[in-house]
């Protein structure tokens, strides 16, 4: 097989390129992906575990706070029908916490596996891959717990809850599409990383993680939040496990993400291509 | 038929961009580096290299050597024209790349592996021979965090050497251990010219390209200044190079 570099073959917004370089490397990007788990908690004896370690944490702590401590909080009202506060953060948590930590590790990627790319010859989206993939497992496992704890507040799964197949992949997609763009950027210039870091406090506030966004009672404030995607997400999860809505609930919702998410992907092909023969010279 | 080339440069310019500061790197992202000072490393470089043939480069520091080669191990493009390489590469420059601390001698084995493009069978079928070569004892099961760096080189070495490439990259000022072990590695890189695979060789000692090559090209401020004989290349080299009389 002759490897030819130099020719651009890959059209404008390099999808053949992107795929060409994930063709048969399924198995190396499973390795690297546990790889990437196991080497983030060296030296630990827990090692990997500790990836759940830490939203576990900060769910006991919003459990304490909004389940013992601040009762008087009260439900969150949805459609007229009344959640418990805190099944309603945990389901809006558990995707939060892969959103955030894909966009975060997302856009480091290529900075943090710098070596794949100066010293070896290596498709550099399987980085985006392989380290969204990571967060993948560790989302895996949040779902289950989240499921459990559910279960424990009463709340039974639901043939609904078969609509994560949609949510969940689409979700993987929407960031991993997202770090094509980031990942690239961030390599090229480290006031990216700075930006994004800064911005996760307010997207978390932003977004309905915490609090129900379709109660707003503003209908212009209502429409933008449409245009959150986070908020989609986490919306969708409550769909799914806790309002039992179909996904097409909300059909200017749906239609505004799905725009956004063509958006999304035709800008980080389109980054993905533009930058990547320039990475090894400036990383 | 006319025979293939196994490495093919065809009219290949690199030109690497020279950003001012983080400001104009920043700045670029949405230029799409327009106005930017660039620095040609190669420029318009032809080279045809047919499989068995052992072919040395020499040139000065900053000559293009190195980009040259880098683009024969795919991790650098170029800028114009089009590389064509038909074979596996070993590039016995960057030794110790794609290892992971964490994981032992023998996992970084397959991971390695995996990375230079084997499956888990072909990995399998070499691992024996990895693990005699670097001759690591009881340290090949061990996270690698704890080798020390000549420790590393000689796995890596073992690894690159033993991967069964049709294409050897090979940088002479390349530092292997300790005396015994760089032993070694000379004859395991001549056993391997023997049997009839490509090399690539840099050096800046002449007296070793002729010892290893049949074909030598001299590299000058990212041009191919002269293509041939590895005697006349060496003359052309040396008139070039004359310590100029005060």
């Amino acid at each position: 097989m002759v490897v030819r570099s130099g020719k651009n073959e890959d059209g404008f917004f390099g999808f053949k390129g992107l795929i060409r370089e994930h063709k048969g490397n399924g198995k190396k990007i499973f390795l690297l992906a546990g790889n990437d788990l196991k080497k983030i908690y060296k030296g630990a004896v827990l090692g990997p575990f500790w990836a759940i370690v830490k939203p576990i944490f900060t769910l006991s702590i919003l459990w304490f706070a909004f389940y013992i401590g601040l009762r008087a909080s009260g439900d969150i009202v949805h459609n007229g029908v009344p959640y418990g506060r805190f099944a309603f953060m945990l389901t809006g948590y558990v995707p939060w916490f892969f959103i955030s930590e894909g966009i975060i590790k997302g856009a480091r990627s290529i900075r943090t596996n710098k070596q794949y790319v100066t010293k070896i010859s290596f498709p550099v989206s399987n980085i985006m891959t392989f380290t969204m993939l990571s967060m993948l497992y560790v989302h895996l496992i949040l779902l289950i717990i989240m499921v459990v704890a559910l279960l424990i507040m009463g709340i039974k799964p639901t043939l609904y809850s078969l609509q994560i197949i949609w949510y969940l992949p689409l979700m993987f997609m929407f960031f991993l599409a997202l770090s094509w763009t980031t990942a690239t950027f961030v390599a090229f210039s480290k006031d990216f990383e700075n930006i994004i870091n800064s911005i996760m406090t307010g997207l978390f506030w932003l977004s309905g993680v915490m609090w129900d966004t379709a109660g707003l009672k503003s209908d212009t404030l209502r429409h933008v939040m449409y245009f959150n995607p986070i908020n989609y997400f986490a919306n969708g999860y409550r769909r799914c496990f806790l309002y039992n809505e179909s996904i097409f609930a909300d059909p200017k919702e749906l239609i505004i993400f799905l725009a956004e998410f063509v958006f999304v992907v035709l800008l980080g092909g389109f980054n993905y291509r533009r930058l990547r023969k320039i990475l090894p010279d400036v990383l | 038929m006319e025979k293939q080339p196994i490495i093919d440069f065809d009219h290949v310019t690199k030109e690497y961009y020279l950003y001012k500061n983080d400001r104009a790197r920043f700045k670029a992202l949405f230029t799409n580096n327009k106005g930017v000072k660039k620095h040609k490393a190669l420029d318009d470089v032809c080279l045809k290299v047919y499989r068995g043939e052992s072919v040395g480069l020499i040139g000065k520091n900053g000559a293009g050597k190195s980009t040259l080669l880098k683009m024969i191990t795919g991790v650098a493009y170029p800028t114009e024209g089009s590389v064509g390489v038909d074979g596996k590469v070993a590039a016995l420059l960057e030794l110790t790349a794609g290892f992971t601390d964490d994981m032992s001698g023998r996992e970084n084995i397959y991971m390695k592996g995996y990375l230079l493009g084997l499956n888990d069978k072909q990995i399998a079928e070499i691992e024996e021979n990895i693990v005699e070569f670097a001759d690591l004892g009881e340290y090949i099961d061990q996270p690698i965090r704890a080798y020390s760096s000549g420790m590393k080189m000689r796995l890596g070495f073992a690894i690159n050497i033993n991967i069964q490439p049709d294409i050897l990259v090979v940088d002479e000022a390349l530092s292997v251990g300790d005396n015994e072990f760089k032993k070694k590695c000379k004859n395991k890189i001549k056993e391997l010219i023997s049997s009839n695979i490509t090399v690539l060789y840099v050096s800046h000692n002449a007296d070793s390209i002729k010892e290893i090559c049949d074909r030598a090209v001299y590299l000058k401020k990212g041009k191919v200044v002269f293509d041939g004989k590895v005697e006349e290349t060496l003359k052309i080299y040396n008139d070039d190079n004359k310590p100029k009389k005060k």
